[in-house]
């Protein structure tokens, strides 16, 4: 399981060198005003 | 609402679940969007944006008592908070290192000039992995966001 997860980790920075910014956000919306 | 918060630069993907209630966001590799801004756009179609889970990357630093999380894209930063073994891990990467954090951030206030909070996400299956390549440091969590 840990060496799974590091390949991940490993994957995402290979891909996206500089990211540095906001990626993805799952924002709880309520009603309408 | 979908249409308004896919038109902010840097937005790629928006898919609004009305009944669940929550909107799933993806921003483009490169970008500026910030939560607030987001906000703002829900607001202003008359929705009350709620507390968010995000994915972020950055870089640690340290203020004083506390560690805050550069986001370079957008020019701000979120205010960290978690359990003492989460922003412990997280304190080690201070100093320029980039992270990527999965995190809650809670409802702000309209307005407000105060950096965001990121409570970075913990409890069981959250341990936070650090790995160094090459003198550049990586944590992730294995908290699952979506």
């Amino acid at each position: 399981m840990r060496r799974v997860m590091i390949t991940v980790a490993l994957a995402g920075l290979a891909a996206s060198p500089a990211r540095a910014q906001l990626q993805e956000v799952r924002q709880t919306i309520f009603g309408m005003d | 609402m979908r249409v308004a918060v896919q038109k902010l630069d840097g937005v790629r993907s928006v898919a609004v679940s009305l009944n669940d209630g929550y909107a799933d966001i993806v921003l483009a590799s490169q970008n500026a969007v910030t939560v607030e801004r987001i906000r703002e756009a829900i607001r202003r179609n008359g929705f009350t944006p709620r507390e968010a889970r995000v994915r972020v990357s950055g870089t640690v630093v340290r203020r004083g008592e506390q560690l805050l999380l550069e986001v370079a894209g957008s020019g701000t930063a979120f205010l960290l908070a978690g359990s003492p073994e989460a922003l412990e891990r997280l304190a080690h990467a201070a100093g320029g290192s980039p992270v990527t954090l999965d995190g809650t951030v809670p409802e702000s206030q309209r307005g407000s000039t105060m950096p965001l909070l990121l409570r970075v996400a913990d409890g069981p299956g959250a341990e936070l992995l650090e790995q160094r390549t090459a003198g550049v440091g990586t944590l992730t969590s294995r908290h699952g966001l979506m």
